[in-house]
């Protein structure tokens, strides 16, 4: 516990549940090689950390107020070698780099092991004739060693005239909005641009906000038909039921949270299983039909073919 | 003669109505890794529920999609899944595993020995 690189274990735990503690969920904790206690609570404050940020996610785009909707450009610009030739604040501010630092730094020194390989790999092959461009995910290193990934455009611009070749990259990031003046300013501005019909104006739909005891009911409720798949959907009433909440909640719910209502979903679930099944087992047909739920083969055929397009018995020719 | 199949995440083998199975060095699984693996294991199991000895040992890193996968979708066709944890870090793995496996028991144990005797045991 006492080695100098054990001491930077722990206190790369210790900043990243600092950043977790003031609501930012954009790093992860690099891991290493071993298997010891450390690790062990690497692991868990980075699957933590994961686990906060999508909820977070969620929330964002369901409009909660005060959350976490502002979205954050990170955007380094590069000379033909992959060298930084300049950057906005937010890469400084994100990355801890004091303002001007990164400039004429190589890009890969900034990159984590896996990601540089990748990057030089990138470097070497592309063609160097022509624009082109490509979404990459990379790992950044902040300042104090623990890791920024997040999804990179990258575009190459080749040498044109007096221009020489760069490298444009740009990717996005979810972070808490902050109260500040500026926030306050820009929520004004808009307010006035939608008045005058230059923005448009929000729709009243639905002010329907699923919190976070909801969301939990409602993946039980999604688990429940999962586990049931062989037996008739439950009511809608008793589903709402099982969830705390009254029919047009859960309805709404379940379509919001899922995408599908719960009978589409039980019947989606239902064919994936089946086509798992007819694919790698040696089970009938039917006797499947009938594991997943359906009374009548000819019925589980009808929507297997609608759902894949496909009969399940050229599936099953198929995968001998 | 027990047939020992490889596949790139892992190694697997059928011994006394058992599954073997363990995770390679050092591998990191994604989604698509799982996937191959779970189908390969089906491959191995034809349509029958086994009791699963799982070797986690090797394991570095599992991918948040791979993790979702291997607990539901992936999670077919077992009957029982035992899990050896020697170091804290297996021991977090098969904490986490357990909390998120809902259609299979999981028994954890601190080393191989103890884990073939349960199975053995409890036929």
């Amino acid at each position: 516990m006492d080695s100098p690189e054990n001491k930077k274990r722990l206190e790369d735990i210790y900043n990243q549940l600092v950043h977790i503690a003031n609501g930012n969920f954009s790093y992860q904790i690099e891991r290493t090689d071993k298997n010891d206690a450390l690790e062990a609570l690497t692991f868990l404050v980075n699957s933590t950390t994961e686990e906060l940020r999508d909820a977070f996610l969620y929330q964002g785009f369901i409009k909660m107020p005060n959350s976490y909707e502002m979205v954050v450009q990170l955007y380094f610009e590069l000379d033909g070698k992959g060298q930084i030739i300049k950057t906005n604040p937010t890469v400084d501010t994100l990355l801890h780099f004091k303002e001007g630092t990164l400039n004429g730094l190589p890009l890969s020194q900034l990159l984590e092991k896996s990601s540089q390989k990748g990057w030089k790999k990138l470097l070497k092959a592309s063609p160097k004739d022509r624009i082109w461009e490509l979404t990459l995910q990379l790992s950044l290193s902040e300042q104090s060693g623990l890791l920024l990934s997040s999804l990179f455009h990258i575009i190459y611009f080749p040498e044109y005239g007096n221009q020489l070749a760069t490298f444009m990259m740009t990717s996005f990031d979810l972070v808490k909005k902050e109260e500040t003046d500026q926030g306050f300013l820009q929520k004004k501005l808009k307010q006035q641009l939608q008045a005058h019909g230059l923005l448009p104006k929000p729709q009243k739909t639905d002010t329907h906000i699923l919190r976070a005891v909801d969301l939990e009911n409602l993946r039980k409720a999604k688990q429940h038909i999962m586990d049931n798949l062989d037996m008739p959907l439950p009511s809608i009433k008793e589903l709402a039921h099982f969830c705390n909440t009254n029919e047009y909640k859960f309805k709404k719910g379940f379509k919001e949270l899922f995408g599908m209502t719960a009978f589409q979903y039980q019947k989606h679930e239902r064919l994936r299983k089946a086509h798992m099944l007819i694919e790698h087992s040696n089970k009938t047909i039917l006797a499947i039909a009938r594991t997943v739920g359906f009374k009548k083969g000819n019925h589980f055929a009808r929507e297997f073919k609608k759902r894949y397009g496909y009969s399940p018995s050229v599936l099953r020719r198929l995968s001998k | 003669m027990k047939r020992i199949v490889e596949t790139e995440l892992a190694t697997m083998w059928l011994e006394n109505d058992i599954l073997f199975f363990v995770w390679k060095e050092q591998v990191a699984i994604d989604l698509s890794g799982a996937k191959k693996t779970v189908a390969r294991r089906m491959l191995l199991q034809q349509g029958k529920p086994y009791r699963i000895l799982c070797n986690i040992n090797g394991v570095r890193h599992i991918e948040k999609e791979a993790w979702h996968y291997l607990s539901g979708e992936g999670a077919e066709l077992v009957q029982e899944l035992v899990l050896i944890a020697a170091t804290p870090l297996e021991r977090v793995f098969s904490k986490y595993i357990s909390t998120r496996m809902r259609s299979a028991p999981i028994k954890v144990f601190p080393d191989m020995e103890t884990a073939r005797k349960y199975l053995l045991h409890s036929r």
